[in-house]
């Protein structure tokens, strides 16, 4: 190091401890730093149940409310339904589905003493 | 080191041995805010705090003092920058309404200090490291997070730019 290096260094360091000022005392920091290391996690976790209680509400308040449930009566359930055959309309009169007599579908199947021509 | 001085997360830290550089981490949080005290003596117990939870861990693998000093950088780099941007602003805005400055060296150290303080960050941050607090280019280097070639570099431009500011002003004084 050469003599105006080391000139210049004693100077800045002069300047320097001069900006510097007297540094709190260390027991002080060390005490505060050690409070504030402690009161850290609490207040993080407070923080973070805070955060989740209000996720939760709000799920809760957006979340579609189940519906009341509507029994129904058996007996009135039955005596109200109908059912009808979609053939129902060819039946004559739209009645009975039972023939009463065999039909004549064409002529050749007119019978004769009982045989069918 | 006593048993009882031993950090209880950083077993290779003793209280001892950071009360024996608190003065000096102070000085470089303090240089890392704009010299202003309150968010320097934040910023110190921060680093503590680090320190004593374990989230910084010291393995041994540099000096206790280059250790502490990177906490308190890295801490003022992401923590405190907006804070230290804010400060610096309304420090600015302070310059303009009044020339007086307070806390800042005066008289024979004035011219130093204020072209110490004009030189590019990383030229003022080695220059602090290494002039005022004893520090190798290399242990400066590891604080500032650069690697030592980029480090020497920055070192030599604040030396050269040093020699010129204060080499025009004392041609200035005698002109």
């Amino acid at each position: 190091m050469t003599s105006d290096e080391q000139k210049l260094r004693e100077r800045l360091r002069a300047a320097q401890q001069r900006a510097d000022g007297e540094a709190p005392a260390f027991d002080a920091t060390w005490v505060a730093a050690e409070r504030r290391r402690n009161k850290r996690p609490a207040t993080g976790a407070a923080v973070a149940a805070g955060i989740v209680a209000l996720i939760a509400v709000a799920m809760l308040s957006i979340a579609p409310q189940p519906e009341a449930l509507n029994l129904v009566d058996v007996e009135e359930l039955v005596a109200s339904t109908t059912w009808v055959a979609p053939s129902d309309s060819l039946l004559p009169q739209h009645r009975f589905d039972i023939f009463q007599e065999l039909p004549e579908l064409l002529e050749s199947t007119g019978s004769e003493e009982g045989t069918l021509l | 080191m006593r048993d009882s001085d031993v950090l209880d997360n950083n077993p290779q830290i003793s209280r001892s041995a950071l009360e024996a550089i608190h003065d000096q981490v102070f000085g470089w949080a303090l240089s890392r805010c704009d010299y202003n005290r309150s968010v320097a003596e934040d910023l110190v117990q921060q680093a503590y705090v680090e320190l004593l939870t374990g989230r910084a861990r010291f393995e041994g693998h540099s000096t206790l003092k280059t250790f502490v000093f990177g906490v308190v950088q890295n801490l003022s780099r992401s923590r405190y920058r907006r804070l230290a941007t804010r400060l610096r602003l309304i420090s600015q805005a302070g310059q303009e309404v009044s020339a007086t400055v307070e806390d800042k060296p005066a008289d024979d150290h004035a011219s130093l200090w204020q072209a110490v303080q004009g030189l590019p960050q990383r030229q003022r941050d080695v220059i602090e490291l290494v002039f005022c607090r004893d520090m190798t280019i290399e242990q400066a280097c590891v604080v500032m997070g650069v690697t030592t070639g980029t480090g020497r570099q920055h070192y030599d431009r604040a030396k050269k730019a040093l020699r010129q500011k204060l080499g025009e002003e004392a041609r200035h004084d005698i002109g």
